[in-house]
């Protein structure tokens, strides 16, 4: 009966039924995940030249909630995600986001973090990145904010270097399609 | 067309499968169960239905906003969370608890510092800085008496060997006795199973 819901499906999507319930999925975008013990390597290719950032995500039921593993820049093309729960299938899926270059934000230190202020220049964002840079080290993601904000106090450690922070706001592309991998028993 | 974009979903969701045949929720015989909870809030601790806050910066006394879970004490249970950190300008915050009641009190306790870290009160680093602002999900195993693992983002972080006893389990927002607020989070996708 699943195969002939799948086959069905198919033939519908041939007659230009989209799936209403699944996001667009970007075609030239391919993500592959390899198993070796307990450990899934995912690989992709096709990503959009355009992206700021490749935002890897993973969930345990194929409509799950996706939860976040990682911003990457977009010239990464691996992500290793180690250690998995024995017996469960991870779904994967890579998107694309976009950011126009942001301004710094105004920065005040309070006594263990930093206040952090900005304009909202932009109207149709899925939100904010907030991006730390800092002299000889990779730029990175801070901290991932709603859209339309405006300000955040960003929790520092002793051991944090001076830093410039800069909040772009991004909307997301059409991500990779899924795929999965099943872990096996202890 | 209409007709076609229904079957079309109901095929894409397996509606048109046998409900048997289904996906399998819970990997590796896990039974889904509800457990019962009661909430605590003492000192500047608030429960908001899943949003948990410590409203001060006072570092010491109970500061806690928290579900606590019923008591089990035998078998193997297994804990799945996801908090997000909306707000932290306090630090050293437990988030997560497995205490164990028969015992000295706290058996397991996962806390983050500012900065993001996620550590275990009285050992090590768990996990390295989550990104502000993302969701994490945490997954404990305790098999009673043999072992209690604890997994962030899928991924095993820790391991350490559990005594028999009665245990619970807890999660909101405490304050260590290092710590201090205040701090927002707020819990999503709280399920419980058992084998």
């Amino acid at each position: 009966m699943k195969v002939v819901g799948a086959v069905l499906c198919a033939l519908l999507t041939l007659v230009g039924c989209a799936p209403a319930d699944q996001p667009p999925v970007h075609q030239t975008f391919q993500l592959t995940a390899s198993l070796v013990t307990d450990d899934v390597t995912l690989r992709w290719s096709g990503a959009p030249v355009d992206a700021a950032y490749l935002m890897v995500e993973y969930a345990t039921e194929p409509n799950g909630e996706y939860t976040i593993l990682g911003f990457l820049p977009p010239d990464k093309h691996e992500f290793e995600h180690p250690d998995l729960m024995p017996e469960a299938t991870f779904y994967y899926r890579v998107t694309p986001l976009t950011a126009p270059e942001g301004r710094p934000a105004t920065a005040r230190p309070g006594a263990k973090e930093i206040q952090l202020t900005w304009t909202d220049s932009a109207s149709d964002e899925d939100g904010y990145l907030l991006e730390r840079r800092r002299t000889a080290q990779a730029t990175d993601v801070a901290a991932y904010l709603d859209p339309n904000t405006t300000s955040f106090d960003l929790p520092l450690l002793p051991s944090d270097k001076p830093a410039t922070y800069v909040p772009r706001p991004f909307r997301r592309g059409i991500p990779s399609p899924v795929t999965h991998e099943t872990i096996p028993p202890e | 067309m209409r007709i076609l974009r229904t079957l079309c979903t109901a095929a894409a969701l397996g509606l048109l499968a046998p409900a048997a045949a289904y996906a399998q929720v819970e990997p590796g015989g896990w039974t889904s169960y509800s457990p019962t909870f009661s909430e605590q809030e003492r000192g500047c601790g608030q429960i908001d239905g899943l949003n948990f806050r410590l409203t001060c910066s006072t570092g010491s006394g109970d500061q806690r906003a928290e579900r606590r879970y019923a008591t089990y004490s035998s078998g193997t249970r297994q804990f799945e969370g996801s908090f997000r950190i909306t707000s932290m300008t306090g630090s050293r915050i437990s988030l997560k608890q497995t205490f164990n009641e028969s015992g000295s009190g706290p058996f397991f306790m996962l806390a983050v510092e500012n900065g993001g870290r996620l550590y275990r009160v009285g050992g090590d680093t768990i996990a390295g800085g989550a990104t502000v602002g993302t969701t994490v999900r945490v997954n404990t195993v305790h098999v009673v008496g043999s072992q209690h693992r604890t997994y962030i983002n899928g991924s095993l972080k820790h391991s350490m060997s559990s005594p028999g006893g009665s245990f619970y389990d807890k999660f909101g927002t405490y304050r260590t006795d290092s710590g201090s607020g205040p701090i927002q989070a707020t819990w999503s996708g709280v399920q419980f199973w058992r084998k």
